[in-house]
């Protein structure tokens, strides 16, 4: 016995191997897209580092900006403090000159106040600031210490928005620190990515993988195995049934057809021992019932003959005794013929033959010619078989044949037809006939011996056909339908070619 | 070797949890109203580079979360929450403080005073008295946060990166773009600075 390994479903190879396929260009791709996102990263990465680097400059620039902007107002205040009529706090100090001084000279310069030590006003001057610019600007007062202990106070416009701008530089400096450290953070957010949707596509491909092999293949082997299964358990009307158009539908359509050959044969191989079971019963019979009938006839012939009396009416009932032994010894003479006939059918032998040459010789018996119809094929067929068998074979469907259409009150005409089936492996000859046809419960029974639906018959013709037909590597069935002539159709199919062989 | 790993192992874990466990600071619990109020100064809050930025003209954030535990829990019973901030004023040189996002923005002129501002809470509500029964013992633990990251920000440029210039033939990417932030974890820090601070237990006196 062949030592079976460990059983690794058919459905799980398959998934397996799907998944292999799937996953072998992903593995190449993701060391690929690792390489590839580390070098887009990096080169993000450096662009907004420099970009960074260059608004951190400018930050400086801000701050500059600032700064240059106070030290400018320090030393304008410093400049006007050292005026005399400043510095000695005189009220009647020109300030609005001044100021247009300094407006002139674009020092920014709003408003000008000389106050004493104690804080109060000398006297001040001042430009309205433009309301259009007064969102945009604000004050940036001075206090400059004078001399004599007061102070000049020094308003000049800055830009109100200046230091929110350099606040959102930062900002964006700070969105883009953020952005390049999330973009060095992105390969492996792509890498994750990558897996999990190579893992997802796993998942799917796997379960894909495993319902569809389970539906394409698996289910339907384990139908196949079931029932092969059933047949061996002795079920051998058990088919199986793969839908589909594909191989594996195929496999099931031949498994049935080889099941369907299988019981075709063992029907024929029992068949057969029944017909051989009564062959040899047939030719007991022969033998025991002929051997004592001419002793019987001769002496019931020499019983009557040697009658001398004047009885007439003893001698009419003896010579009516004498001619119903001799009817019944005559009929038991038919029976032993046929029981011979039987008993001592010879065995085939197989010669090719022409079944047009065949059909015609039939018609050369006279009572056949006048009620057989011949519908030949275009091209002739030659089949290997018994030429006097098969002859037998015909010869008894067409006479059963006519015997059916007069007995159902027709002509008793019969059609023979015979071609060759698409495959080219049988040829198929079919008796059509014009009776009432055959009830589907006595399809199988009219070929067990002994068995009629004719008033005369002895029950052994179609059994003797159906052996011949089937000693001939073929089979003889009635047609579940009825022939187009509106009787029975009778089939003889025989093997075109092939070995000689046969179950006989 | 292994039973070295092991130690290495061990250490570097204990060492791990000593850095996660608050500091121990001696807090002063007032009832004011409805509230219970607590007040800490806060200390090591601004390290060198966060004393220097005080002066860049950039504002800075605290966040100072409080948590009330009963005594050996787990679960706070109550939550409450102050944001600082301050802004040196870089054209008049001074420090624009608002101690409470609601209360009035205060102006000092030196570093030193900004920062004793911004280091002191004080009688700052933690929890309804209504939730804290008499004599029930408790304590409260703080989390001060120097510049916590914007959240809004952060999400802002996370879109940013994730959806690219977005719309029309480029929602492909987009929406790998967004399948992919999903799995975009940036070591970007809660903030600049966090300080763990813990208080010693305290109950309400029967009155």
């Amino acid at each position: 016995m062949k030592r079976r390994g460990p059983r690794f479903a058919l459905q799980w190879r398959v998934t397996t191997a799907l998944i292999g396929i799937l996953l072998l260009p992903f593995v190449l791709s993701y060391a690929l897209l690792q390489q590839v996102g580390h070098s887009a990263a990096n080169y993000k990465a450096n662009e907004a580092r420099e970009s960074v680097a260059a608004m951190e400059k400018s930050l400086d620039a801000y701050r500059d900006l600032f700064e240059t902007t106070k030290r400018l107002h320090a030393d304008i205040a410093d400049r006007l403090s050292r005026r005399a009529q400043l510095t000695a706090l005189d009220p009647k100090s020109d300030l609005a000159a001044i100021l247009d001084e300094e407006v002139a000279a674009q020092s920014h310069l709003r408003a000008l106040a000389l106050l004493r030590e104690d804080g109060s006003v000398v006297i001040e001057a001042e430009h309205p600031l433009d309301p259009k610019q007064a969102a945009k600007l604000r004050d940036k007062v001075v206090d400059q210490p004078l001399d004599n202990g007061g102070s000049l106070r020094l308003t000049f416009t800055v830009s109100a928005t200046l230091q929110e701008e350099y606040q959102n530089l930062n900002k964006m400096i700070e969105k883009l620190s953020y952005s390049t450290q999330i973009r060095t953070a992105l390969p492996d957010g792509y890498r994750i990515t990558f897996v999990v949707t190579i893992v997802l596509a796993s998942l799917v491909v796997g379960i894909l993988g495993i319902v569809m092999s389970r539906r394409i293949i698996t289910r339907r082997v384990d139908a196949l195995v079931a029932t092969a299964r059933r047949v061996s358990d002795g079920h051998v009307d058990a088919r199986v049934d793969l839908p589909g158009q594909d191989e594996m539908a195929e496999l099931g359509n031949a498994f049935n057809t080889m099941l369907d050959d299988l019981a075709q044969t063992r029907s024929q191989i029992e068949y057969l021992q029944r017909i051989g079971a009564w062959q040899d019963v047939a030719r007991r019979l022969a033998h025991e019932i002929k051997n004592p009938l001419t002793p019987i006839q001769l002496a019931v012939q020499q019983t009557v003959s040697s009658y001398k009396g004047d009885d007439a009416r003893f001698k009419k009932q003896l010579v009516d005794t004498g001619e119903i032994v001799e009817e019944e010894i005559e009929g038991l003479r038919r029976l032993v013929d046929t029981f011979r006939t039987l008993g001592q059918l010879p065995k085939v032998e197989k010669a090719p033959i022409d079944l047009a040459e065949l059909v015609e010789e039939l018609k050369l018996d006279p009572m056949f010619a006048a009620k057989l119809v011949v519908h030949p094929p275009k091209a002739p067929v030659v089949v290997r078989a018994d030429k006097l068998l098969l002859k037998r074979v015909l010869a008894n469907l067409v006479e059963n044949g006519i015997h059916a259409g007069e007995e159902a009150g027709k002509d008793g005409q019969v059609a023979i037809a015979w071609g060759v089936d698409p495959r080219g492996e049988n040829v198929l000859i079919t008796v059509d006939d014009r009776g009432k046809g055959v009830s589907e419960d006595n399809r199988d029974k009219i070929f067990e011996p002994y068995v009629t639906t004719k008033a005369t018959g002895t029950g052994l013709g179609l059994a003797i056909a159906r052996k011949i037909a089937i000693e001939h590597g073929g089979e003889l069935a009635v047609a579940p339908t009825l022939a187009p002539t509106g009787g029975a159709r009778f089939e003889i199919s025989l093997p075109l070619r092939g070995p000689d062989a046969s179950l006989g | 070797m292994r039973r070295a790993i092991v130690a290495l192992l061990l250490v570097s874990a204990i060492a791990r949890a000593e850095d996660d466990l608050p500091e121990d600071v001696k807090m002063r619990f007032v009832e004011i109203g409805p509230d219970l109020t607590a007040s800490v100064k806060i200390q090591k809050l601004f390290d060198q580079a966060a004393y220097l930025a005080l002066s860049s003209g950039f504002p800075s954030t605290i966040v100072v979360n409080t948590f009330v535990y009963p005594k050996d829990e787990r679960e706070p019973i109550a939550a409450r929450q102050l944001v600082r901030s301050v802004v040196y004023d870089l054209w008049d040189e001074d420090y624009v403080i608002r101690l409470d996002p609601t209360a009035k923005p205060v102006k000092v002129k030196f570093q030193s005073e900004a920062l004793k501002l911004l280091g002191s809470v004080d009688g700052m509500p933690v929890a309804r008295l209504a939730d804290l029964p008499y004599l029930d013992q408790y304590y409260l633990r703080m989390t001060v946060l120097l510049n916590p990251v914007d959240k809004k920000t952060l999400a802002e440029v996370q879109r940013w990166l994730s959806q690219g210039t977005g719309g029309g033939l480029d929602r492909g990417g987009v929406f790998f773009g967004s399948f992919v932030s999903v799995f975009v974890h940036p070591k970007i820090a809660d903030a600049d600075r966090v300080l763990e601070l813990r208080s010693q237990l305290f109950f309400r006196p029967k009155p």
